[in-house]
């Protein structure tokens, strides 16, 4: 690699010279602190870098200096989404594409000859003359994935995904107001339904909530492990005397169902069935810590998780 | 200090100790009638204390009040409407979280509203800690702590009730109410506005809870905006139905749902605050007592025990009271005669209305006794399981598993098994249980069975004295699903039953228990049975210018007749069956004959028939006099000859036993259906229907008979 930042060196210095720049051997040095680094840099990255290693140079001479390497070819400018211009190294016949980490920023580079060969393929056919591309790859790198612990929005939360809330990005004042409708940190929440834009609806301690999208971008939360229960799905029927299961949802007419719910059937209520009637009907079922009875038919209504969480 | 009066209404769940905290309150000062309109009962007390004169209102037990049962309805209107000065919400302490779903429903209506927690002797054993205080400070109401069985807290709670009712603060703050998710909030908050702008006092109620009910779809709430706010009624409802739809699309599911599980959320946080739960120290006993009672095995034979147990009792044990009553009633028949001049007005009072309203209240024992035994299901909770276990087969017929006591108490009388029906809560299940009932063949009509049976089928008449209980059994199972697909067509309601745990009875509330009903018997059964057999005597007896065949020594029998003669014994009987030829009855049995002569009865069966709507057991003593039975030592031997000589057939007989099951029901019995479904139509209807399928089962039966007997 040496060998390549060498031969680079001395190529700038033939060519800023023959150009007539000046400050040559100033700006030697900022490429070789440039080519030390393996990161794609900002320019203010540059400058700190520069300082760090003892060069005390003008911010704007540095600048100067990066616009004048991408013109002659010693660096590329990459502009990701949404963020400042970044430089790297452009070494000569050599191509590398690029991963981004959109959590932390971080930057990996490939190179896969297959698909080089690809593109030109992909032109070709086209009849289009290939001059330059660039191949950015957007997502989460290996680390943030597996260390999630890390805070996300509660917009970018998956439908179905328990979510356990650490803090508000929007102050007191808002941890207060959601406080005042049951969402406070530490709670955790169920996503029901994310499409991505317009509001979310959440569970909370048994209870749905809709959100603004807005809001919601500013609360920050933890995936709690706790995925969507696989437990299997089946109605509450199908449960053998002593099983126990937790309500997933009441289905059947509003009355019904609405019935059902003032008596305390609501999801993800714990319920056990005690026992059958003698004739197989009714059923007596044990919710929030009373007894009560109901026909087969109806129970038949009742989808649950069977199982103890 | 002034004297002042103000109500009380006690709201609560079934099972939360409503019942026995309104009598501890009121003790046996209360009255038991209907809520106008409608067939739940509706119990009122009075207590004095310091001067004030205090109306207790106990409104049926519910577990909502939302507008899908009749006695949600009547709870809610009775606190919107009658408005009164405090509003006692109850609840099981025990069970806490169910119980205050009720209570904050009742504290979201603008009202003055103590929390009575009942039971905290149950909750304390269950390892239920609840702090009070917190509750009051959470929700803003005062909390008392009862434990009813006891009569622990009545004090306390009647200085509360005092306190509140005079206290000048008004209704408390709306500020700690329930608070519904931000959307549902602000759907409230825009139709809140709205209605406040469109109709300005012409809704009587908060215009926030209108908002509430309107996006439930509250179908009482709508129509009385409609009513209400005229025009504007309509905007507001369209508005209320643009709200609902947002939510809809929002939570993807009904709003009345969402919300309903909001409250539910809003609890939970309030029971996080105020109730701490530690290691239950107690045995369960109520559970180990369920394996027993409702045991696979065990369970429907002790439950068939326990209702032989209550047969036995009210019928058997209930025979002596009964004879006294009947002895007594005798008594005061005979001291009647003695002291009214004979005549026509001594027969009224003799015949008609001593004999007509002592027939009836010579049932009063078995209803006290039954009664009796009702309450002490009712009120140990064995009443849920008796219908817990029962269910499976009163749902063959579309009824409710507790229908089942009174079908089977219907084999005794039909009047208290029709009174019995009160413990089911569905309108619609109890106005099927007492159409059918009747069909459950009662005590009366055996003796008709008996005397026909042993006439004609003397080896075999075990057999058909079965098999027309069976077919009673049979017709009603067909006829109750007929009626639930024709008339009560719909959604059954969803059998959601408390089990409550096994309690053991107060003395106190079994007595109160027991006298309202039988209270109800007698005071209401009185009128129109009294002018019942006043019209059946006066067409048995009228005219009374008959002029006999048999003109057998007239001057001479008129003066025996004076003195109480039993020389003449033939012309006396041949005066008897003439009279009740020449009576209008009897008219009236030979004018119907025709109808019946299809059916293989001659007139004197239509008469028998006739006088049996009195009391059944009239049938056999009408045939008695009619078929000219030789009064003498054997009198049913005699009347069965005469039967066979009279040209009846067994198809015949069969018929007539056929009719004398199914026909209508007796003067007691339609007095007590048209006092139990508070409803003239369903009275008719009840007559009508059985006299029909009375004939044309007979019809069936006689006709068939013919060919085949």
């Amino acid at each position: 690699m040496n060998k390549i930042h060498q031969q680079e060196i001395e190529q700038l210095q033939t060519l800023f010279k023959g150009e007539g720049i000046d400050n040559t051997e100033d700006r030697i040095k900022i490429l070789a602190v440039f080519l030390g680094t393996e990161e794609h840099v900002t320019d203010t990255d540059l400058i700190k870098l520069l300082k760090e290693k003892g060069h005390d140079f003008e911010p704007g001479f540095i600048k100067d200096t990066l616009q004048l390497f991408t013109r002659y070819g010693f660096a590329q400018e990459t502009t990701f989404k949404g963020e400042q211009p970044r430089y790297e190294h452009r070494h000569l016949g050599r191509h590398h594409d690029h991963l981004i980490c959109t959590r932390c920023q971080k930057i990996i580079e490939f190179e896969n000859d297959q698909l080089e060969a690809l593109q030109l393929q992909i032109a070709s056919r086209q009849g289009f003359h290939m001059l330059q591309h660039k191949m950015e790859i957007y997502g989460l790198c290996s680390d943030c994935i597996n260390t999630r612990e890390t805070l996300v929005s509660l917009a970018s939360a998956r439908e179905g995904e328990w979510v356990k809330i650490k803090e508000f990005a929007g102050g007191s004042d808002m941890q207060n107001r959601l406080a005042t409708i049951g969402l406070r940190s530490g709670d955790e929440v169920e996503v029901m339904t994310n499409s991505g834009h317009g509001p979310l609806v959440l569970v909370v301690n048994c209870s749905r909530l809709a959100l603004g999208r807005g809001i919601a971008q500013k609360i920050m939360v933890i995936p709690n492990g706790r995925q969507r229960d696989e437990r299997p799905q089946v109605r509450l029927s199908q449960l053998k005397k002593g099983q126990k299961a937790t309500i997933v949802r009441v289905t059947g007419s509003g009355a019904f169902r609405r019935r059902l719910m003032e008596m305390g059937f609501l999801n993800g209520t714990e319920i056990a069935v005690e026992k059958y009637a003698p004739l197989r009907d009714p059923m007596e079922l044990i919710v929030k810590g009373y007894h009560v009875s109901l026909r087969v038919c109806e129970a038949a209504q009742v989808f649950v998780r069977a199982g103890s969480k | 200090m002034l004297k002042k009066t103000f109500t009380v209404a006690l709201a609560g769940n079934p099972n939360s100790g409503k019942t026995t905290i309104f009598n501890n309150l009121t003790g046996s000062r209360q009255k038991v009638g209907n809520w106008p309109g409608v067939t739940v009962e509706k119990k009122q007390g009075h207590v004095k204390q310091n001067g004030y004169d205090i109306t207790i209102v106990d409104l049926p037990g519910t577990y909502s009040i939302t507008a899908y049962s009749i006695e949600e309805i009547v709870a809610r209107d009775f606190i919107l409407d009658e408005k009164p000065d405090v509003v006692v919400a109850i609840i099981d302490a025990s069970n806490l979280e169910r119980n205050l779903y009720l209570a904050t429903q009742i504290r979201e209506l603008d009202t003055k509203v103590i929390f009575a927690l009942n039971m905290v002797d149950v909750a304390s054993d269950k390892g239920i800690k609840i702090d009070t205080e917190k509750i009051t400070e959470l929700l803003d109401v005062p909390v008392v702590k009862m434990i009813g069985n006891q009569n622990e807290g009545t004090d306390r709670l009647l200085k509360t009730i005092i306190s509140v009712a005079e206290s000048k603060k008004g209704i408390p703050p709306q500020s700690r109410r329930v608070r519904y998710g931000p959307e549902i909030e602000k759907a409230i908050s825009k139709l809140e506005t709205f209605i406040k702008k469109k109709s300005k006092d012409k809704i009587p109620y908060n215009p926030r809870w209108t908002s509430i009910k309107l996006l439930e779809d509250d179908r009482v709430v709508k129509e009385r905006v409609l009513n209400g706010a005229g025009s504007h009624g309509t905007a507001i409802l369209e508005k209320a139905s643009k709200g609902r739809q947002r939510l809809f699309n929002l939570f993807n599911d009904e709003p009345e749902i969402v919300m309903t599980d909001q409250r539910y959320g809003f609890i939970a946080g309030v029971i996080r605050e105020a109730q701490k739960t530690g290691p239950e120290n107690r045995v369960d006993i109520s559970r180990n007592i369920d394996k027993i009672l409702t045991n696979r095995i065990a369970g429907i034979p002790i439950f068939i025990f326990f209702i032989w147990g209550m047969f036995q009792v009210t019928f058997t044990l209930g025979v002596y009271p009964m004879e006294w009553i009947g002895a007594g009633v005798g008594w005061v028949g005979r001291t009647a005669s003695h002291l009214i001049s004979p005549g026509i007005f001594q027969d009224l009072v003799v015949d008609g209305i001593i004999s007509g309203v002592g027939g009836v209240v010579v049932f009063l024992p078995n209803i006290m006794i039954l009664f009796l035994c009702i309450a002490l299901f009712e009120d140990t909770g064995y009443m849920a399981r008796a219908a817990f276990l029962m269910d499976r087969v009163m749902h063959l017929i579309g009824l409710h598993g507790k229908s089942f006591i009174p079908m089977l108490m219907g084999f005794g009388c039909n009047v208290p098994a029709i009174m019995a029906t009160r413990t089911l809560e569905s309108k619609k299940d109890r106005i099927l249980t007492i159409l059918i009932n009747p069909l459950m063949s009662c005590s009366a009509r055996l003796p008709v069975y008996l005397l026909l049976a042993g006439t004609f089928f003397a080896a075999n008449a075990g057999n058909v004295i079965f098999s027309m209980y069976l077919l009673g059994i049979i017709l009603a199972i067909l006829i109750g699903r007929l009626f639930r697909t024709i008339f009560f067509r719909g959604e059954v309601a969803p059998f959601v039953m408390e089990l409550p745990p096994y309690r053991a009875p107060t003395f106190k509330n079994l007595v109160i228990h027991m006298w309202d009903r039988s209270k109800v018997f007698l005071k209401k059964m009185g009128g129109i049975i009294l002018i019942g057999s006043v019209v059946v005597w006066f067409l048995s007896s009228f005219p009374q210018d008959i002029q006999y065949s048999i003109q057998n020594r007239p001057a001479e029998y008129e003066t025996e007749m004076k003195r109480g003669s039993e020389t003449i014994p033939e012309v006396k009987e041949a005066w008897g069956v003439e009279r009740m030829e020449n009576s209008y009855i009897g008219r009236l049995g030979k004018f119907i004959a025709p109808v019946f002569a299809p059916i293989g009865i001659d007139w004197r069966g239509s008469v028998a028939i006739l006088t049996g709507l009195v009391a059944k057991e009239l049938v056999i003593s009408t045939m008695g006099v009619l078929y000219a039975a030789e009064d003498g030592e054997n009198e049913s031997e005699a009347l069965k000859s005469a039967l066979k000589n009279s040209g009846m057939t067994r198809a015949s007989a069969l018929s007539f036993m056929v009719f004398v099951l199914i026909y209508m029901p007796c003067i007691a019995t339609i007095s007590t259906i048209r006092r139990e479904t508070d409803s003239w139509k369903w009275t008719l209807f009840s007559i009508t229907y059985s006299i029909t399928l009375a004939w044309v089962v007979a019809f069936i039966v006689y006709q068939g008979g013919k060919i085949l007997l």
